[in-house]
Formats: structure tokens, sequence, C-alpha cells
């Protein structure tokens, strides 16, 4: 049978809190009944009630909250070497999962030319040759895109500011490469992992942003983002049911904004 | 520089022979006049001119190690 424990607080929220707070819980996982939903009166000065709510605790799942903080359960954030070490892996377990099932429908993916990875290389040498010297090409081939990592050379200039330098680079590989060819072939140019380390960044900003979003109770908007890194921040919170996320405005001002969802009156 | 540009830009056209990149040097900004055939002037200038920004941006980085300024300009 599980224990109930009553809470009173300004609001339904604050109450889930506290619970949360004295009984170590993520407040989205309190079992909760609301026995009274408050209100804050005339101008908060008459007929001031307070929420309450009926939180059952049953003895098994207490316990196993309690290793798991409330701060830290929220998201399975991938630790950097794990990250580090599978570049390819990671990219096709978490990012582009839903795309190669797009891809599978269109067409029975061929494997990538020989020929046309060799241009990609050549071309991308080329670049990087007069942007940095000693740096080194290597390529790595999937499905239907093709990976290059540049090791070397002076990597903060070829990654310039926020990334810009190397998704330059990036486009104009892929514009060039796929000029050859009816079919789209995904090109993607990495500088000594500085996509994974950037996607992590990217995740914990997610995390940290819908935490706050959902604390505060107001959307929040996170800053100018390119397209690819708007999509890792919208698969990422698309986990959280807290939040709902969405890109508001054109082109260059263009926006990601996480809202936080009403919390439900129940959950069972 | 203009050998970069010569080369990024003949590779997306559709007529390479007449992709020519001449060099206007000057105190602490090069400018580089890119002129290609009048039906491939879309594919350098690309959608909303990502193209034509991301070769100036990789120009840039390149000019950022001699210290100096390059300006990519497309003559039509």
């Amino acid at each position: 049978m599980p224990k109930t424990m009553e809470f009173t607080a300004k609001s339904i929220e604050k109450a889930l809190e506290l619970a949360g707070q004295k009984l170590d819980m993520n407040p989205d996982d309190i079992k909760h009944d609301i026995i009274s939903y408050g209100s804050s009166g005339i101008f908060g000065l008459v007929g001031v009630k307070k929420a309450k709510i009926r939180v059952f605790i049953k003895p098994g799942d207490n316990k196993e909250k309690r290793s798991a903080p409330p701060t830290e359960n929220l998201k399975d954030m991938q630790p950097r070497e794990h990250a580090k070490n599978l570049v390819a892996a990671a990219f096709q377990d978490t990012e582009y999962q839903p795309k190669a099932k797009e891809e599978t429908i269109e067409d029975k993916s061929e494997p990538v030319d020989d020929e046309i990875v060799a241009f990609g290389k050549q071309v991308v040498e080329t670049i990087v040759k007069k942007i940095s010297e000693n740096a080194s090409v290597s390529v790595q081939r999937h499905k239907d895109k093709i990976i290059y990592n540049v090791e070397g050379g002076q990597n903060a200039v070829l990654i310039g500011k926020r990334g810009h330098t190397l998704e330059a680079i990036q486009y104009l590989v892929e514009k060039i490469v796929n000029k050859k060819n009816a079919k789209r072939i995904r090109v993607l140019v990495d500088v000594e992992g500085y996509l994974d380390t950037r996607r992590e960044n990217l995740v914990k900003l997610a995390t940290r942003s819908a935490q706050k979003a959902k604390r505060v109770g107001k959307p929040m908007t996170l800053g100018q983002m390119n397209a690819h890194d708007r999509r890792i921040v919208h698969l990422h919170l698309k986990k959280d049911n807290g939040v709902r996320t969405q890109s508001i405005g054109e082109g260059y001002y263009r926006r990601l904004m996480i809202f936080p969802k009403k919390r439900k009156k129940t959950k069972n | 520089m203009r050998e970069l540009i010569h080369y990024i830009a003949q590779t997306l056209v559709d007529s390479p022979d007449d992709v020519s990149v001449s060099e206007v040097e000057g105190n602490m900004t090069t400018v580089l006049e890119l002129k290609v055939a009048k039906d491939d002037l879309g594919k350098v200038i690309g959608k909303q001119g990502r193209t034509a920004q991301a070769m100036r941006t990789i120009l840039s980085a390149v000019s950022s190690k001699a210290k100096k300024r390059t300006v990519l300009e497309i003559i039509e």
C-alpha cells in the first residue's frame, strides 16, 4: 500500500516542488492528487487559499529515485570521452536516425562512389591547405554520407568563430560533390571532434534552458543557430515531456523557443 | 587566394572555362573580382547568397593568416 503525505503551498507547482524536495524526487515523477487548487484571492489579500496536494509514496519508488537526484535524471548526457570515441557511431545513433529512415524509403541506398569520395577529398584538401598548413584529411564513408575529418593544422582558424568557417567549407564541399550526381549525398566536415563537442554543448544548453523554462514557467529563446544546431536541440528535447520546442522567425533571424507545457492536473 | 576562389568557382559552375578572377590589391584590403558566365551567376551566389557567403567566410579565414582583408565581389 502506498503511503500518502500532504503538502500545501501557494500553487500546485510550488507544492509539487516542495514535495519533490522533501522526498528527494523529481517533481515530474510524483504521483499526486489535488485536494485544493488554491487561489490568490483578490489582489492576493482577500480569500487567499493555499493549494493542497496528496502525494503517494511507494516504498520502493523512493529509494530508486534517491539514487538519481532531479537535476541529473532528466537527460542521459553522453560522457565526453565516450562521445569522442564514437564519432561516426554517435552520428548515426542520435542525429541521423530519422533521416536515415526517410532515405531508405526513397531509394535503396547504394554505397557512395569511390570517384566522388576522392573528388570531395581533393576539394576539402585544397580549401583546408589554403587556410592552414600541415593539415591532413581522412575520410569515413557511410551509407549515403561522407565524413571528412581534418586533423592537425591550426584548428581554431579552420573552425572559425562559432564554427562559421567549418560550416562554410562543409556547405561548399557538399554543393560541389552533389553537383556531379543527381542523388544527394550528405557531407560532413569535422575538425578533430569539433562537431561532437559542439553537440555536447548544445545538449547541455538545451537541458539547462528546458529546466529554466519549466522552473520559471515562461518560454525560453535560444540564440541564433544554424539549422543543424537547432535540429540537435529539437531532437534532444523531444524526450522531455515537460517542454515543447518550436523554431520561430525566418532565415537569419530564426530562433528556437522552448515552451514549458502546462502541468497535468493528475499524473498516474 | 586568387587560385582558391578560381578553383572553387570552377568546380561550382557548369562552364568552368568562363571563370575568371582578377585581384586588385590595396594597402590593407585586397579585392577579388569574380566573373562567371551569365547562366552560372546563380550558382556562385546561391540561395539567399549562401554560396557567396561561404566563399567570403573561407576567404576571411585564409586572409586572416596574412593579417589582411579580402573582399570578394561577383561581377555581373
